[in-house]
């Protein structure tokens, strides 16, 4: 049952830490949920989502530098410049940061794997493939990268949300064109 | 187009916007011709949910006419007129393939903002913050509705606009609270919060076979449609000493077999309880003030269900013990509208549900300011203003 009478404390206590809550605004505007949105996930930490595909399609999806591009986000596109070879170039505030990375195939899936650091544990974007529970493959995505300041944990997740989006419907939830677009909506 | 945007907290105004344009293939634009406020805008207007910014367009209940179709649209066309449920569905992954269209996993532009707090994100919604996408809302002149076929019900002849506009998402999130109560014949089910939904889910419990259905709230116009327009019983709270006690004992002191909170986090009542977590709201600590919600799973017969259909935030002081101790089953969700659409045409055809008395004021949407200042302090009695763009 409720105990009304630690309610009632509680309640009392609150108001005495009323001046201190509201200066404090920082911390309590919108409590919880706008503290938890606001947390940016690491992007290093895997995230994972299934796609109802079978995992060649997946693999090959994740192959094509135009399926990058989109996938990965409106400021990086995401180009070939020779076989296995991509280039990511990322264009925020006015300044340009470019990343060559090789493709590689490995026995979890892709991993796109700066030039510089390809025989060392550096920067890279790994995407694992597996088959998942009840069906489908799940993809597994996660990304260091030279400038680690460009992405976040919801970059990658993006990621794999679109890509599902556009290999399950044809195409990518977006708010392009629309009188609520944002510039920094609907992208990492 | 002329479209009312969110300006700020407490702050519309009827701008000119952008008209929207088809932008995926399976894209639709429809022309609004009826577009309504919801209880459920309050929040975001009043600053208890975070998420919007300047100059988006609200609105998501909504019908109209098909002016534009993708290339890939193949099961509506231009001219017709249609109904649009408030969550958007892909029809392909895996939750709208259960007819769990509100949790689609295709739809949210913005999913990686909700991820954080849900976990896995909702499908996104129209003009209903950017966690939950960032779409342009419907009081606007034109809508851009992504997945036409899967979203755009074609509305059957002998269906006037007024009653099709309330399918949209009054109507199926009553009818999915009725639902999840899984009433047998003789059931008593009682009903929290008087207003569209609410009545609605009333109204839904009585097609489905409840003999008793109870409403509980405490504006006399409100009580007075659900007994003349619904046929319920009525308990206005403020006139009785406990709504747990006055449930109780009208139902031979074994409680409603169900209950449904049609309230949410705007929800007001009485006592300590509310004191509590008006305090707290007040102070933005806990977006919540869930008296209904408590007293929803405190008057609940042993073996019940409980449904909520109230939006809240986050709510502590959840009296987890009462779920347990009496068996009790809580089911809730956001309005799956795209699976009860049939049934629904079939209700309103059949003169089981006329949903069109919802609509109190008809404004133009020039004045729709006007309209949601009055629907929001429940001026004239206004349940519902409806705007025409
Ligand atoms: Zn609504
Ligand atoms: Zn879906």
């Amino acid at each position: 049952m409720v105990d009304f009478g630690r309610v009632v404390q509680n309640a009392n206590r609150v108001v005495d830490s009323a001046g201190k809550a509201v200066n404090d605004a920082g911390h309590t505007v919108g409590g919880f949920v706008r503290r938890a949105v606001d947390r940016p996930v690491d992007a290093r930490k895997p995230q994972t989502v299934t796609v109802a595909a079978p995992r060649a399609q997946v693999m090959q999806f994740w192959r094509d530098p135009e399926n990058l591009s989109k996938v990965f986000g409106d400021h990086v596109r995401v180009e070939t410049v020779e076989a296995n070879r991509l280039r990511w170039t990322w264009d925020t505030a006015g300044r340009s940061t470019i990343w060559d990375t090789r493709v590689d195939v490995t026995s979890e899936g892709l991993a796109f794997v700066g030039e510089d650091d390809a025989d060392t544990p550096g920067p890279r974007v790994v995407l694992a493939v597996s088959d998942a529970p009840r069906g489908g493959t799940g993809m597994t995505l996660r990304a260091e990268v030279p400038a680690p300041d460009l992405v976040t944990g919801a970059w990658t997740f993006t990621a794999l949300y679109r890509a599902r989006a556009l290999m399950q419907t044809g195409e990518i939830p977006t708010l392009q064109g629309s009188p609520s677009a944002r510039e920094s909506e609907g992208d990492a | 187009m002329r479209a009312l945007c969110w300006m700020g907290v407490n702050e519309l105004s009827v701008e000119t916007v952008d008209d929207p344009g088809l932008v995926n293939p399976h894209d639709v634009i429809v022309k609004v011709r009826l577009t309504t406020t919801c209880g459920s805008d309050l929040h975001f207007l009043g600053g208890y949910l975070p998420g919007m910014r300047e100059g988006d367009v609200i609105g998501h209940e909504f019908m109209g006419e098909i002016v534009e179709t993708g290339p890939e649209v193949t099961s509506v066309q231009v001219g017709d007129r249609v109904v649009v449920p408030s969550f958007i569905g892909c029809g392909k992954c895996p939750y709208c393939a259960d007819g769990l269209h509100a949790a689609c996993d295709t739809t949210n532009p913005n999913a990686a903002m909700q991820q954080p707090l849900l976990g896995y994100p909702t499908g996104g919604i129209y003009g209903y913050t950017h966690p939950f996408g960032g779409y342009q809302g419907s009081h606007a002149e034109y809508i851009r509705v992504p997945f036409g076929d899967v979203n755009c019900f074609r509305i059957p002849e002998g269906i006037g606009d007024e009653q099709a506009l309330f399918l949209s998402d009054a109507v199926p999130t009553g009818y999915m609270g009725a639902d999840f109560c899984d009433i047998s014949p003789g059931d008593t089910v009682a009903v929290w919060g008087a207003g569209a939904v609410g009545l609605m889910a009333a109204a839904s419990a009585k097609i489905m076979g409840a003999e008793r259905v109870i409403v509980i709230d405490r504006f006399r116009d409100r009580l007075d449609r659900a007994a003349t327009k619904v046929g319920t019983e009525t308990v206005d709270y403020t006139e009785v000493d406990s709504v747990y006690e006055t449930l109780r004992e009208s139902t031979g002191g074994r409680g409603p077999d169900a209950c449904i909170d049609a309230v949410g986090m705007e929800g007001h009542g009485t006592g300590v309880m509310q004191a509590y977590d008006k305090v707290k709201q007040a102070l933005r600590m806990e977006s919540d003030r869930a008296t209904s919600l408590r007293e929803a799973i405190l008057s609940c017969g042993k073996g019940g269900v409980v449904s909520v259909l109230g939006i809240y935030g986050v709510t502590d002081k959840f009296p987890m013990a009462v779920l347990t101790n009496k068996s009790l089953t809580l089911r809730t969700a956001q309005q799956h509208g795209q699976r009860y659409m049939p049934a629904l045409f079939e209700h309103v055809l059949g003169n089981r549900l006329d949903p069109s008395w919802l609509m109190t004021h008809d404004l133009p949407l020039t004045e729709a300011v006007r309209g949601y200042e009055m629907f929001e302090n429940k001026e004239d009695d206004c349940l519902r203003a409806v705007f025409r763009p």
